[in-house]
C-alpha cells in the first residue's frame, strides 16, 4: 500500500517540479551560450535577463520545495482530499510515509537540479574555450595524484564522511517530521491554524536546540588533517589524513539525536492524526 | 423509474396488489418467469427486503412458486388466477357500490349507469 | 458477526459544551437499506466520520463488522461524504484506475459503465465538471466497490430531482446482497421506499429506531410524517 501511495503522491507533485527544473536547465543552457555569443558582450541586456529569470528560478524551486512540503500535508491530508485519504485502507503511519519520503527526494532532487544547472552553465560557457581544454589537459596529468589524495581522503575520513552525509539527511527528516508535528497542532486549534502551526513550529525548534546542546560532543571543528610528505624511496607524494575522533564522536552523537527526535516527532504526529483529525 | 406509493400504507402491502393486477392482466402470464428480486425492487424503486416480502406473501397464496435454481414463476393454476379474478372483481364492484351509494345511486341505477356506458363506447367505435 | 456497525454508549464531544453525539446505541444488522435521520447538527455526519475513524470517540465504541475503526475496516466501507473530496487536478479515469489500486473490492468496469450511462468523459478533469456532474463521479465512484457498508452521507442533498431518482436507482442496483447502506439525509419522502430501516437522531441521541414498514403499519402514517411530527418546531 505505501508503494501506491507514493506512486500517487510523486504524480502529484512531479507535475510541478518537473517543469521548473526543466525550464531552470533550459535557462542555464542558455546563458551558457549567450556567453559564447560575440556580440552579447557588448549588448550584455539579454543575458541580464536571462541572468533574472535564473536567479527568479532557483528562488522559485527554493520556495516550491519548502512550500510543498507544508501543502502536500496541510491540504491533501488535513483539507478535503483527507476524505480520501484517510478513508483509503492504509494505516496514518503509511499516510505520513508517503509524504515524508517525496518530501526528502523533492529536497535532494531540487538540490541535485540547482548544482547541475551550474554544471551546465559553466559547461556550455566555456565550450571551445583555451581554459577548458586546459582543465582537461591538467586533469590528464594530475589525475593519478588526485585519485591517490581522494582514496587517502576516503580512507581515514569515509567512515566520518559517510556520517556527516547520514547525519544530515537525518536532520533534514527531522526538519520535515518537525514540520508536520506544527501542523497537527495548528490542525488540533483550527480556527488560528496559520498562527498556531508557527508557533508550535519556533517552539518545537527552541526546545529541540535546548536539548541538542546538552549533548556531550558538541564540536564543529571537523577534524580533518591532511599532511603531505615526500617518500624517502622514490619521491613521490605521501598524503597522510587523520580524522579527529571527538568529532566522529560529535557527527554520531547528532545522529543518534536526530534518529531519536525523528521517532518522537513521527509519534506526534501519527498520535494527533489518530486521535486530533478533524476534517471540516 | 421509481413507481409512486401511498407512503403511509406498508409498501410491500402495495406491492402485492400491483404484482396481483400484473398476473390478472396478463403481463406475467401463468407458468411465465419473474425477474429476480433485486431487478423487480429496483425496478419498482422499493428496497430489496420489501419486494421480496411482497413477493413470499404472493407465494403463501400460491400465486407465485420458486423453483430452486430457476427462479420465481407465476403459477400455472389457471383456476386459482380465475378465483383471484372473481375476488378482486368482487371488491372491485363493492367497492364501486358503495361510493356510488355515496352520490345516492341504488345499485340498479348504477347497473343501469353501466349498461348505458357500454352502448355509448360502442357508439364511439 | 451479525452486525456490520454496532454503536455502544458512544459519545462525541468537540468542546467541553458542543456534544455532538450522547451515549448512541445502534445495532444495524448486515443487508438492510437504512436511513439516518435527523435535522441538520442533530449528529449525522459526525456518527458516519466515526464510523469512518475520521473522529475518534470522546466515550463509549464503535464497530465494524466487529473490529475498531482502521485499515482494516476502511477495506469493507465505502464512504461518500458531503463535501468536495476528491483531488480536482485528475481526470475521471485517473480517480478510477486510483480507486481500483486501492481497493480490492472496486469493479472498473462497473464505473466505466455507469460513467458511460451519464454521458461522463472518462478524459474529462474533475475541475472542470459541473457540481452535479463532480457529484455524479463521486457517487459512481463508492457505488463501483463491492463494499460490506455504503456510508452515503446525504447522496442526494444538492441535486436536481431526475438526478435523485438516477441516485437512489444506482444505489439499489449496485449494492452487494448482504452488504449494508446506510444514508443520512434531511429529505426523507424521496428515499422512503427504499428503506428498512430509519434511525432518527434529535440532538445527538437515538429518538427511535424502527423498521419502516412496521412504522408505517402500526403509526399508520409514512415515516416523512413520522419524522416531521418528532421534528416539529
Amino acid at each position: 500500500m505505501l508503494k501506491k501511495l507514493l506512486k500517487y503522491e510523486f504524480k502529484a507533485t512531479g507535475r510541478v517540479y518537473g517543469g521548473l527544473y526543466l525550464a531552470i536547465l533550459a535557462v542555464a543552457v542558455l546563458m551558457g551560450v549567450s556567453f559564447q555569443i560575440p556580440a552579447l558582450l557588448v549588448h550584455t541586456a539579454p543575458i541580464a535577463v536571462l541572468m533574472l529569470v535564473y536567479l527568479a528560478l532557483g528562488v522559485a524551486i527554493a520556495v516550491m520545495t519548502v512550500l510543498s512540503i507544508i501543502q502536500r500535508f496541510t491540504r491533501n491530508l488535513l483539507g478535503r482530499e483527507g476524505y480520501l485519504m484517510h478513508t483509503l485502507p492504509v494505516s496514518n503511519a503509511q499516510l505520513i510515509l508517503a509524504k515524508l519520503i517525496p518530501s526528502i527526494v523533492w529536497v535532494l532532487c531540487s538540490i541535485v537540479v540547482v548544482l547541475l544547472s551550474f554544471v551546465l552553465f559553466s559547461l556550455f560557457g566555456t565550450l571551445n574555450s583555451a581554459a577548458v581544454s586546459e582543465f582537461f589537459h591538467a586533469f590528464s596529468r594530475y589525475g593519478s595524484e588526485i585519485g591517490k589524495l581522494l582514496s587517502s581522503v576516503i580512507k581515514g575520513y569515509g567512515v566520518t564522511l559517510v556520517l556527516m552525509v547520514l547525519e544530515w539527511l537525518a536532520s533534514l527528516t527531522c526538519s520535515i517530521l518537525c514540520i508536520y508535528t506544527a501542523c497537527m497542532i495548528g490542525h488540533w486549534c483550527k480556527k488560528y491554524f496559520v498562527a498556531v502551526s508557527i508557533a508550535a513550529f519556533v517552539v518545537l525548534n527552541v526546545l529541540q536546540n535546548q536539548l541538542l546542546n546538552l549533548l556531550p560532543y558538541n564540536t564543529t571543528n571537523t577534524g580533518l588533517d591532511l599532511v603531505f610528505s615526500t617518500s624517502a624511496g622514490d619521491g613521490s607524494i605521501v598524503y597522510t589524513v587523520t580524522g579527529n575522533k571527538t568529532y566522529l564522536w560529535a557527527v554520531l552523537a547528532a545522529l543518534a539525536a536526530d534518529l531519536v527526535l525523528c521517532a518522537v516527532y513521527f509519534a506526534a504526529t501519527s498520535w494527533l492524526m489518530k486521535n486530533k483529525l478533524d476534517l471540516e | 423509474m421509481a413507481e409512486q406509493f401511498d407512503a403511509s400504507r406498508p409498501i410491500y402491502a402495495q406491492l402485492v396488489e400491483r404484482l396481483k393486477a400484473k398476473i390478472l392482466a396478463g403481463t406475467y402470464p401463468p407458468g411465465g418467469h419473474l425477474d429476480s428480486v433485486r431487478d423487480l425492487a429496483a425496478a419498482a424503486g422499493v428496497n430489496p427486503n420489501t419486494m421480496q416480502r411482497a413477493l413470499a406473501q404472493l407465494e403463501t397464496e400460491g400465486l407465485v412458486r420458486t423453483e430452486r435454481t430457476a427462479g420465481r414463476f407465476v403459477t400455472e393454476d389457471t383456476a386459482l388466477i380465475e378465483q383471484l379474478r372473481a375476488d378482486t372483481a368482487q371488491t372491485l364492484a363493492a367497492d364501486f357500490l358503495e361510493k356510488m351509494r355515496g352520490i345516492g345511486y341504488s345499485p340498479a341505477q348504477a347497473a343501469a349507469l353501466l349498461e348505458h356506458w357500454d352502448a355509448k363506447e360502442n357508439r364511439d367505435e | 458477526m451479525s452486525e456490520i456497525l454496532t454503536c455502544e454508549a458512544l459519545t462525541k464531544r468537540y468542546e467541553k459544551d458542543k456534544t455532538a453525539l450522547d451515549g448512541v446505541d445502534l445495532h444495524v444488522s448486515f443487508g438492510r437499506i437504512v436511513g439516518l435521520l435527523g435535522p441538520n447538527g442533530s449528529g449525522k455526519t459526525t456518527l458516519i466520520k466515526l464510523a469512518n475513524g475520521l473522529l475518534q470517540p470522546t466515550g463509549g465504541s464503535i464497530k465494524i463488522a466487529g473490529m475498531a475503526p482502521g485499515p482494516d475496516t476502511k477495506a469493507l466501507v465505502s464512504y461518500l461524504p458531503d463535501a468536495d473530496w476528491l483531488p480536482d487536478w485528475m481526470r475521471v479515469e485517473q480517480l478510477v484506475e486510483m480507486f481500483g489500486d486501492f481497493y480490492a473490492d472496486f469493479d472498473p468496469a462497473k464505473a466505466s459503465e455507469m460513467l458511460a450511462k451519464l454521458n461522463l468523459s472518462p478524459k474529462a478533469k474533475l475541475k472542470t465538471l459541473s457540481k452535479g456532474n463532480k457529484e455524479k463521479v463521486q457517487l459512481i465512484l463508492a457505488m463501483s466497490r463491492n463494499a460490506r457498508l455504503y456510508l452515503l452521507d446525504e447522496p442526494i442533498g444538492g441535486v436536481d430531482p431526475a438526478a435523485r431518482d438516477y441516485i437512489l436507482s444506482t444505489i439499489l442496483n449496485n449494492y452487494q446482497k448482504d452488504a449494508t447502506v446506510i444514508l443520512s439525509t434531511h429529505l426523507i419522502g424521496d428515499i422512503e421506499p427504499i428503506l428498512d430501516e430509519a434511525i432518527f437522531l434529535k440532538d445527538g441521541r437515538v429518538f427511535a429506531h424502527r423498521n419502516a414498514e412496521e412504522l408505517r403499519e402500526t403509526e399508520g402514517k409514512s415515516v416523512d410524517a413520522y419524522f416531521r411530527e418528532v421534528f416539529k418546531c
